[in-house]
């Protein structure tokens, strides 16, 4: 039982090695680039 | 016998362990709202709760990427094995961390919608398309109730209650609920982020866990085959367990295994009186012998006989204390064979 709860454990960790950087990589890459919201208006005098 | 509900059994070590914790995560929270307000961009100013909901969710997803480090680090270097011991307390704060993050969140973004803030969390946004703007919350909703459900059954009536294997099984649904939390983060905060800071911790992180897990697993044959690798049990810090009395702790098949302290020495036997297969464990020593609490049936330290003339026999373990914990083999001895008692220090 043990061994394969150990099996399974190091089957899963192949798979989340290369899919947790990948997911983060992937989402950095993948970020907008440039401005995405315009600058705030300033209303008033500078304080 | 029956799965009995008993409250947790504080010790020494499980309290300084959680302060450690809750001082440690008092400090982080109270140092990022301190330090946060300085590094927000120019353009995109954040409020006190916004701020708020970014310390407490650095704060869960730091947690558990220590947690999963635990157990890898643990197996490639004993000293660690302090740190295995009360993880669940460890895992239950976490839980309690990313609750607090949650209802930040439900507070800043839901405050002022005409909808249940649930419904309206669930129902406003669903560009599934697109990866900026993708509905991230439901990856850390996910998160969340993996944390809730580990952390429910974290006790030990439901390991004792569900059985090892299954309360194992369950309990690494954990790795989804970080591969949940990764996600949750990578299209959330790591898309808004102006700053690499936070795309670095992450990268970091799951770096490390990722590395530490495939190092892990990577020693285990090669210490199996040095004969380093036999599966000890962590059962607890010796000095938890009471001046002739027991604690109870399971093998991974669930047997139960009864860990006896009798004069600063530690002896373990199945926990099953031959008789009637009462609690050993919920028994005491009397007059050096263990004595089952049912109908006083009693056996030796050393080697689980019963004193002549009876001739009743009850399986033995090897034990080992490292560090202040007990270690336990879970394979045990023919019954009646003689296992010298282990000294505590």
């Amino acid at each position: 039982m043990r061994r394969r709860h150990r099996a399974a454990h190091r089957a899963i960790w192949l798979v989340l090695a290369v899919l947790l950087p990948a997911t983060v990589l992937l989402a950095l890459a993948l970020r907008p680039s440039g401005p995405v919201e315009a600058p705030a208006i300033r209303l008033g005098p500078e304080p | 016998m029956s799965a009995r509900y008993v409250p947790v059994g504080w010790n020494a070590t499980k309290i300084v362990y959680d302060l450690v914790l809750l001082a440690a995560i008092g400090i982080y929270v109270a140092v990022f709202l301190r330090l946060a307000p300085r590094f927000q961009h120019v353009t995109l100013p954040l409020d006190d709760y916004a701020i708020r909901m970014a310390a407490f969710g650095t704060c869960a997803f730091l947690l558990l990427t220590l947690i999963l480090c635990i157990g890898p680090l643990a197996r490639l270097d004993r000293r660690f094995l302090p740190l295995l011991y009360n993880r669940r307390h460890f895992g239950v704060l976490t839980c309690a961390v990313a609750a607090t993050h949650a209802s930040a969140a439900l507070d800043w973004y839901f405050a002022y919608s005409p909808l249940d803030p649930f419904v309206a969390l669930l129902s406003g946004n669903t560009s599934f398309g697109r990866v900026h703007g993708f509905p991230f919350e439901l990856f850390g909703i996910a998160a969340l109730l993996v944390l809730l459900l580990l952390a429910a059954t974290s006790h030990d009536f439901w390991l004792s209650f569900l059985t090892p294997p299954v309360w194992k099984a369950l309990h690494m649904s954990l790795y989804g609920g970080y591969l949940a939390a990764v996600l949750h983060v990578s299209l959330g905060a790591l898309q808004e982020a102006r700053n690499p800071l936070l795309g670095v911790v992450v990268m970091l992180g799951v770096g490390v866990v990722a590395a530490l897990h495939l190092a892990a697993a990577r020693q285990e044959p090669a210490a199996a085959a040095r004969g380093e690798n036999s599966p000890w049990l962590v059962a607890g810090p010796a000095a938890a367990i009471p001046e002739g009395q027991a604690i109870v702790v399971h093998r991974a098949d669930g047997e139960p295994v009864a860990i006896f302290r009798y004069q600063d020495r530690l002896s373990a036997v199945s926990n099953l009186c031959a008789h009637q297969n009462g609690p050993l464990g919920e028994g005491q020593v009397v007059n050096g012998c263990i004595t089952c609490p049912w109908h006083g049936f009693q056996y030796r330290l050393e080697d689980g006989c019963a004193p002549p003339p009876y001739t009743e026999k009850l399986p033995t373990y090897r034990l080992r204390v490292e560090h202040g914990l007990v270690l336990l083999d879970p394979n045990p001895n023919p019954p009646g064979t003689r296992v010298e008692p282990v000294a505590v220090s």
